[in-house]
């Protein structure tokens, strides 16, 4: 939490001041509950956090981040009677926790290999998944219920506030997230097993599962999609599709035939019986390609750590990220396809003539607001460039402030 | 909601129309406490609960008085007795209770009441004894009977209708039909955390607009599909049972009942005292990192520990060379405590059973799994990465310590 890029002291009182400038300014809205939370900052110059500091209200809470301008502000998503208590007191005393979702462009398989603005594209994604598809559609959250906010570094947070999830426990919450991040052991768990005598021993036999809703249901429904898309692109096109993913061609072919041919598939989609396949070769090399439509299509990886934590901090929706300078900035769902962080998350307090000496050591690329800037060396750019530049340690300050 | 028979009522005596009938039949609770327990029915039946909820099973043996319940009625008439003999009556008592296998519902009318009547008071004992961890073993077997009474009964009755109303009654949002029953997600979720079965979990459930759904299929147990509602029913009343006891209780009240409070509490204390901690030998429990002094504590405190935490505790008892004796000890506050089940899952823990023995995890797993709990400044060294390192460091500088001293 709160990576602190190093700053020379000349940098940080650079930073500093603009931080100033947005935090005299400023309308924040404390989160709901705001006197039961416990909140944590680090401030400019100091690596320790400062915690637990409390409030009793949206005037106190103003007055802090103008006294101290953080670099990092935090707040509990948890609940207590006595918020200003050391964790371990036993009267520090828990009553509850909004239910949490982080998406960060650090959980994305591959995401090393992409640049800062394709990372924040690809979280979007996920982002917008997690909301549609789990938590609006299968854990039926409402637009009401759910409070989505850019993180104002490389991901999203969602924050779900209903009763009915405040007094979840770790173990509950951690179901969820189980569920929203599709967490299998092996992906062919996800296919009931039925227990059939054999000679002297009793095997588990795999079924297509049967059930209209969650995991199961996705996968009786991809699977109807993937015949459907097979009859389409004819014996050929299917074994090369398969082939993508892993399925050596012989393989594929046998796949195919065993599902197409006198449209075996119906008895399977009706019954779930998986017997028209007739190895287990075949059976792992179908699962195979169901498990790569699937998770291409609906995985979303949220951080393991976050939700199933009833005491974590997170930042504090209107404040500045001090690895960014970018505003952490609520959203609605439906200015969501259209947001674009390194424009919509910028704070409106840079002056714009004001050009700011910065110097890279590595060729940086990075549009801000709409305007492309390619750096490598010394060069001028606008506040609101050298900021991030700076505090996300791509560039550093030269010249005169 | 439709109004229940007196039966209804007897079985399932949590429901608030069960509190109406009492308050309406005007028996007082002085008369109850007042009457000699050889026919003072109530107070037979709570006796059932609360001694049932320590054996193991609530059944109401019809008839069957237990030989600690002889030991009741002999300090009634004033007889001295010693506590070696009601250890013995406790330990054939226990038998009794657990091989009965029916709960026993009477039908005359007078009895039913005692049965409604022996609901409160069995509430009142369990409170007056006061051990907090027998609070949570008697939600737990009174939930189970309630579970096993309602099954049975919609199994014959097949009752939609009073199933919703129970339900209503216990917070649970569900909805149930012949083919199909639905429970909201976080309801499910809350009343199944607890289990085992990974196959139980949300990942695994039919999911729709915040509701699971379970479906008759062709070819299944009747009641099949219903098995997860019913247990939800059980979690249910245990939460709220955990979460009213102890009743707050006047003092003459209990010494009202002073008698079996006395003998009830006896058998109990005896129970969880052989069980205490008291005896470890050269295992030094001031010395463990705060984590594991955490997980030990809420053990000895009869709580629940999640999966992670129970293995954490265990292979770190394990290691630092406790007996498996007194790490199954240990669990036995658990309100679900089954020594035969927890000294197996010791020792399979410790090697016994498989031959590998299990270390407990680094400090950054506890700590990804929430387990680190008050870390102290040696927690926080830099090359601090195991609870184990902590209690070596903190054995090896007490060693030093004399040493230097000697």
């Amino acid at each position: 939490m709160g990576k602190q890029g190093k700053l020379s002291e000349e940098e940080m009182r650079f930073a500093k001041a603009r931080f100033f400038r947005y935090y005299s300014r400023a309308e924040i809205d404390p989160p709901p509950r705001v006197a039961l939370r416990e909140w944590g900052f680090f401030l400019f110059g100091g690596d320790r956090m400062h915690r637990p500091v409390t409030f009793d209200g949206r005037e106190s809470m103003k007055d802090y981040l103008f006294r101290k301008v953080p670099r990092h502000a935090y707040y509990s998503t948890a609940y207590y009677r006595n918020p200003g208590m050391p964790m371990e007191s036993p009267e520090k005393g828990w009553m509850g926790a909004d239910l949490i979702f982080d998406l960060d462009a650090d959980g994305l398989p591959g995401a090393d290999k992409l640049s800062y603005e394709e990372q924040l594209e690809a979280v979007k994604k996920e982002i917008i998944r997690l909301y549609d598809v789990f938590l609006q559609e299968h854990l039926g959250f409402s637009d009401d219920e759910m409070s989505l906010v850019f993180s104002g570094g490389r991901g999203y947070h969602i924050h779900i506030r209903s009763p009915s999830v405040l007094d979840m426990n770790s173990d509950e919450r951690r179901q969820i997230m189980d569920y929203v991040a599709g967490n299998f052991q092996e992906f062919s768990e996800v296919f009931p097993k039925k227990r059939v005598p054999g000679r002297g021993t009793v095997k588990e036999v795999p079924l297509l599962p049967t059930e209209e809703g969650g995991w199961r249901g996705m996968v009786r429904e991809e699977a109807a999609l993937l015949i459907s898309t097979f009859q389409m692109l004819g014996r050929e096109g299917s074994v090369e599709l398969m082939k993508d993913v892993g399925v050596r061609r012989d393989v594929g072919a046998r796949i195919y035939e065993r599902l197409l041919e006198g449209e075996r598939y119906r008895s399977m989609m009706k019954t779930g019986d998986l017997s028209i396949f007739k190895s287990d070769a075949e059976l792992n090399a179908f699962f195979k390609v169901l498990e790569a439509e699937i998770r291409e299509k609906y995985a979303v990886h949220p951080d393991v750590h976050v939700t199933p934590d009833i005491r974590r901090l997170i930042r504090l929706p209107g404040s500045l990220h001090g690895g960014t300078g970018f505003l952490v900035r609520e959203i609605s769902r439906d200015e969501l396809d259209d947001f674009t962080p390194t424009r919509d998350a910028i704070p409106s307090i840079y002056e714009d003539e004001a050009l700011i000496g910065v110097e890279a050591e590595n060729p940086v690329k990075i549009s801000i607001s709409g305007q492309e800037y390619r750096l490598k060396g010394r060069q001028k750019v606008p506040e609101a460039v050298a900021v991030f530049l700076i505090l996300s340690g791509r560039a550093s300050l030269s010249g005169k402030l | 909601m439709k109004e229940m028979g007196i039966r209804e009522l007897a079985k399932y005596p949590f429901l608030r129309e069960a509190h109406e009938f009492v308050k309406e039949s005007g028996v007082s609770l002085d008369e109850v406490l007042s009457a000699p327990p050889e026919n003072n029915l109530p107070l037979q039946d709570a006796w059932n609960r609360v001694f049932g909820a320590f054996a193991g099973n609530i059944a109401f043996i019809p008839g069957v008085r237990d030989a600690l319940w002889s030991m009741l009625i002999k300090r009634y008439h004033g007889e001295d007795i010693d506590a070696g003999e009601i250890e013995l009556a406790a330990r054939s008592s226990v038998s009794a209770y657990l091989s009965a296998e029916e709960v026993y519902v009477p039908s005359s009318e007078e009895a039913l009441e005692a049965r409604i009547l022996s609901y409160p008071l069995a509430r009142i004992l369990v409170s007056c004894i006061g051990d907090r961890r027998f609070m949570r073993r008697y939600a737990l077997k009174e939930a189970e009977l309630f579970r096993k009474l309602l099954q049975s009964d919609f199994e014959i009755m097949g009752d939609f209708s009073f199933l919703h109303d129970v339900g209503k009654e216990l917070g649970l949002n569900i909805e149930i039909s012949s083919d199909r029953a639905a429970m909201d997600v976080a309801g499910y979720v809350k009343n199944t955390a607890q289990m085992k079965d990974r196959r139980k979990h949300l990942l695994f459930q039919d999911v729709r607009g915040g509701m699971v759904y379970f479906t008759r299929r062709p070819g299944e147990e009747e009641m099949a599909y219903m098995s997860v509602i019913f247990r939800s029913f059980q979690q249910a009343l245990q939460n709220r049972l955990d979460m009213e006891l102890p009743l707050d209780i006047p003092d003459d009240m209990c010494s009202e009942l002073f008698i079996p409070v006395n003998l009830l509490g006896f058998v109990i204390n005896e129970r969880y005292d052989n069980y205490s901690i008291g005896k470890l030998g050269d295992v030094e429990t001031d010395k463990f990192p705060p984590c594991m002094k955490w997980l030990l504590g809420m053990a000895k405190e009869g709580v629940n520990l999640p999966h992670s935490g129970r293995f954490a505790l265990t292979a770190f008892l394990n290691k630092v060379g406790m007996e498996i004796d007194d790490i199954v000890a240990v669990f036995s506050a658990s309100p679900d405590f089954n020594e035969s089940i927890t000294r197996y899952q010791v020792k399979h823990i410790a090697g016994e059973i498989s031959g590998t023995e299990y270390t407990p995890q680094k400090c950054s797993v506890m700590v990804s799994e929430g387990l680190c709990h008050n870390p102290d400044e040696l927690c926080k060294k830099k090359w601090m990465n195991h609870p184990l390192t902590y209690y070596r460091v903190k054995k090896e500088g007490e060693r030093r310590k004399r040493k230097r001293k000697g």
